[in-house]
């Protein structure tokens, strides 16, 4: 399983493990930079997409 | 094996180069060498006695790497009179910029290791671009240990970066199908002027790449849960050789970072198609 992370449909980078993909999204959802063109997408090992896709600011909770 | 003082054959048609090489003695070792490769911030006046014969021997790979705890200029200015290359390998650590590489227009090869994020090995083999050549050639790069060099583990993943050389189809999202849409979707990030994220959570040179996909089918189904960002329609695209593009596999199977100026990714749209939200 691959878990890539798009910015306006670009890859920023994948990752081999869900946690440590959703906390690199976190991370860039939060930067001060961030535009809410994040997704957190899934990948089986045959490139099919799997679950749903994750918008960065999902898992940003509002101050 | 030492050739003369500061020139050492370190492989077989391999040539190291270092500062204080003779430079009377560049033009002899490297003619018919398959790779030339310093380690080092060489002065002018071996970069002068290299770059002519390196000219003249076009099918050789100019290996660069090493160059510890000296600061890398981000227009890579050292390898101004270079631009004849057509084979390139950077193993630097620190700034990798497209920027300076826009200028080596002849490149057939060009290579990166020491990517500032690893982007994993695959686990399985993609299925290859749905294109008139079968499937891209994958090339892994091992180190002999013989010169020295400091590679990484290979389960961090090179970036490997191959110039288009036959057509090639892809596939890629837009916001709609007019000329200003499929254009805009041909930006990579940096086109778009916007801002890298954090450099330590990725390889710059993605920030300059274009996010394409070998199955339009497949990127259909993804762009249906979220069009608002990834699009409405599909563009396929026809890549094609002379156009300066270059494109790498990462991140998942199927998907390819393409490199490429706006204006001539655009011309290789040969069909833009709305997607069917309806259809699951």
């Amino acid at each position: 399983m691959r878990f890539v992370i798009f910015d306006d449909g670009n890859l920023v980078d994948s990752f081999d493990d869900e946690a440590e993909a959703a906390n690199a999204l976190r991370d860039l959802a939060t930067s001060a930079d961030a535009e809410p063109y994040l997704l957190l997408a899934a990948f089986d090992d045959a490139g099919d997409l799997v679950a749903d896709c994750v918008p960065g600011e999902q898992l940003v909770i509002p101050a | 094996m030492a050739i003369s003082s500061g020139i050492s054959e370190v492989g077989p048609r391999r040539v190291k180069i270092s500062a204080n090489a003779n430079p009377r003695r560049v033009a002899a070792a490297v003619a018919g060498a398959g790779t030339v490769q310093f380690d080092e911030p060489l002065p002018s006046r071996v970069h002068d006695a290299l770059r002519s014969p390196l000219a003249d021997n076009p099918r050789a790979e100019l290996y660069v790497y090493g160059h510890y705890g000296q600061p890398i200029d981000t227009g890579l200015e050292f390898l101004d009179g270079y631009e004849f290359l057509t084979e390139l390998s950077l193993n630097l650590d620190g700034p990798r910029a497209l920027d300076g590489l826009a200028r080596f227009v002849n490149l057939r090869r060009l290579t990166f290791q020491r990517a500032t994020i690893p982007l994993r090995e695959r686990q399985a083999p993609s299925r290859g671009p749905r294109a008139t050549e079968p499937r891209l050639r994958r090339r892994r790069r091992r180190c002999s240990g013989r010169s020295g060099c400091q590679h990484r583990s290979v389960s961090e993943f090179p970036i490997i970066v191959d110039a288009v050389r036959k057509p090639v189809t892809l596939y890629r999202t837009c916001h709609g199908e007019d000329a200003d849409a499929v254009r805009a979707a041909m930006r990579s990030n940096y086109e778009a002027g916007r801002r890298p994220h954090p450099a330590e959570r990725r390889a710059i040179v993605m920030h300059m790449a274009v996010s394409m996909f070998e199955d339009g089918e497949r990127l259909q189904s993804f762009a249906r849960q979220r069009p608002d960002r990834l699009g409405t329609h599909v563009a396929r695209i026809e890549l094609r050789p002379g156009l300066g593009i270059c494109l790498a596999e990462a991140g998942s199977v199927g998907h390819w970072s393409v490199w490429g100026l706006p204006d001539p990714l655009a011309d290789c749209i040969v069909d833009v198609i709305p997607i069917d939200p309806e259809v699951l």
